[in-house]
């Protein structure tokens, strides 16, 4: 028989692989190293590789996993009875959360040499649950972006076309874990940024409900806005990661107090008499019909498992990408004011002045989106136009959460298309800025009213995947896994990438 | 809502410490204005007796309490600066050219 390869397996295989001892984590991270070897150079997930340490950690791990001791009559046992879920796993971050003495440089110039001298809260997490760290994946800088062009370092390719962007901004985690080059990533979503690449590569993201995750160490950007989730190959990952991560954290003031779940729990629950709400908004115009389609069979997938699915209307969300583009701008002017080339990352040379030392490092550090939104959000604060614009888009965004509350008195959750279409090429929008907004359209509703969404693929277009978005009120992140883990063992999707040679111009 | 202008690109670069040349001011001109287009679009709704939302949970000011804790040393907040001198972050002078 031929062994199978190790990186095509899900975090819950090779998880249960590692607690019966027939595979070590090192083997484990071994292989993941190797999928690295054959595919990095093309796919380009990466901006730090950590193969070494996590090589070290992984014999760490195993070191505890296979510890004996001596029992009566001359045996060994092992030491460890009770090997945690995810022990020993590999998993790849996003380059905006700080992971101590790595470099974290969300993409951008101004942080290039930046290594940070503390971990985040979920970094601690992982590394608790002796989880192991294969590197930091590429983004658009600072997060603001759809499809990982705006990374300083380079564009990211889709798995399942290397012509095509993997989508924006957690791209990086999103082609790794489609292609094989770890099993499990963290993702971060601000508009979209979880669950737009993780529809565009195939793979599962799940944007929690604001204060789930602690957001302490990940580098902001829409302050009012980012949330930190998983993204992974299939659903029951997705839960388990979610379990690791989420809970209160002191060191987060906005972190909710609330009892732990465990979301595996949801795992084996149906969904019969479960009432779905389509939204109207997010099925008309702008939607190619392959993706409409595909949503349509989705429905026609959930009715057959019991759900009673009707269309329904929310009519505020037809200003939603407006009035985000005025409060996410808003918010990053505000947080980026930080990069001044005093305490961290680039300093322009030459300079005479403390202000010309400011001005010169911030023009020379920030590309040109992170310029673009930094600009638009000053005006927006600006005299004279602020309450047009601003306070104008926070009332707007009180309107989508009552729009949001109001649906949720009649259905459990609501679905539509993740994207309004499947992975563009790459170029294609690059110089259009208002075109890839658009491409966000779908899911930066949910980030206004701070409820969680999952991505779960639904549908190929010409061999490219099509994500189904599913939402739930707040803290309602059993249900989306609930219903997604019905939708996903019924639907069967295959993931190509995991299986693929992947060769320059293939 | 009219749009905006070379002069407050400008302006805007200004008040955001960032130096804009001549040649990438038409480019983000017209950019900005197409996305300035697309968001004026929010004052086509009524928003008449509405509240403004900041934050979409309903926490507001979670105070810890006030104990003096371990910090990070001198050393490591010292470690990612791009200039140092002695214990201390050196910056260019202050004053104005």
């Amino acid at each position: 028989m031929v062994k199978e390869r190790l990186y095509k397996l899900s975090a819950k295989e090779l998880s249960d692989l590692i607690s019966r001892r027939e595979i070590s984590s090192y083997e484990t991270v071994k292989d993941i190293a190797e999928r690295m070897e054959e595919v990095e150079t093309i796919v380009k997930s990466y901006i730090t590789t950590n193969i070494y340490k996590a090589i070290a950690a992984a014999r760490r791990v195993d070191k505890f996993i296979y510890k004996k001791k001596r029992i009566r009559g001359g045996k060994f046992i092992y030491k460890t009875k009770n090997i945690e879920l995810l022990t020993g796993i590999p998993i790849s971050v996003k380059d905006n959360i700080t992971t101590k003495g790595i470099h974290t440089t969300c993409s951008s110039k101004i942080l290039g040499n930046y290594k940070p001298i503390y971990d985040a809260t979920v970094i601690n997490k992982i590394k608790e649950s002796n989880m192991i760290l294969t590197g930091k994946t590429n983004m658009d800088e600072f997060a603001m972006g759809s499809s990982t062009e705006n990374s300083s370092f380079w564009t990211t390719h889709n798995p399942w076309n290397l012509k095509n962007v993997p989508g924006g901004s957690s791209g990086g985690s999103a082609a790794a874990v489609a292609v094989g080059e770890t099993p499990l990533a963290l993702g971060t979503d601000t508009g979209g940024s979880i669950r737009q690449p993780a529809a565009f590569c195939g793979v599962v993201g799940l944007k929690p409900t604001y204060g789930l995750v602690s957001r302490f160490g990940l580098i902001a950007f829409a302050s009012s806005l980012d949330q930190i989730g998983p993204i992974t190959r299939n659903v029951h990952d997705c839960a388990l990661l979610l379990n690791t991560i989420a809970g209160h954290d002191r060191l987060d003031s906005t972190s909710v107090f609330k009892d732990k779940e465990d979301y595996t729990e949801y795992l084996k629950e149906d969904i019969s008499g479960l009432k779905i709400g389509i939204i109207k908004e997010l099925m008309g115009e702008g939607i190619s019909n392959s993706v409409k389609d595909a949503v349509y069979k989705a429905i026609d997938i959930f009715s057959s498992l019991g759900a009673f699915c009707e269309e329904i209307s929310l009519p505020s969300l037809k200003f939603a990408l407006s009035a985000y583009y005025i409060i996410a701008p808003a918010e990053a002017s505000s947080n980026l004011a930080r990069y001044d080339g005093i305490r961290y990352g680039l300093r322009a040379k030459k300079v005479k002045s403390f202000r010309s030392m400011y001005r010169k490092t911030r023009s020379q550090g920030f590309g040109d989106e992170v310029k673009r939104r930094i600009m638009l959000g000053t005006y927006a604060l600006s005299k004279g136009y602020y309450e047009a614009y601003y306070l104008q888009a926070q009332k707007v965004r009180t309107l989508i959460i009552n729009d949001f509350k109001k649906v949720f008195k009649k259905f459990d959750v609501l679905i539509s298309p993740t994207t309004p279409s499947v992975a563009f090429k790459i170029g294609e929008k690059f110089e259009d800025p208002l075109t890839m907004y658009l491409s966000d359209i779908c899911t930066i509703p949910v980030n206004l009213a701070g409820i969680p969404a999952i991505s779960i693929p639904c549908g190929l277009e010409n061999s490219l995947p099509i994500g189904l978005q599913i939402i739930a009120p707040h803290f309602k992140e059993g249900l989306l896994i609930k219903t997604a883990y019905n939708f996903e063992k019924k639907f069967n999707f295959k993931l190509k990438p995991l299986y693929r040679k992947i060769r320059l111009n293939s | 809502m009219e749009g905006i202008n070379k002069e407050d690109v400008k302006h805007v670069a200004k008040l955001a410490e960032l130096d804009i040349s001549e040649d990438e001011l038409d480019k983000f001109v017209d950019q900005l204005n197409i996305i300035l287009k697309h968001a004026g679009k929010i004052n086509e709704i009524d928003t008449t007796g509405v509240e403004p939302t900041s934050h979409a949970t309903n926490i507001v000011n979670i105070f810890r309490d006030d104990i003096v804790e371990k910090s990070i040393s001198k050393k490591d907040a010292l470690l990612n600066s791009p200039k140092t001198i002695k214990d201390l972050f050196e910056v260019p002078l202050i004053a104005e050219e």
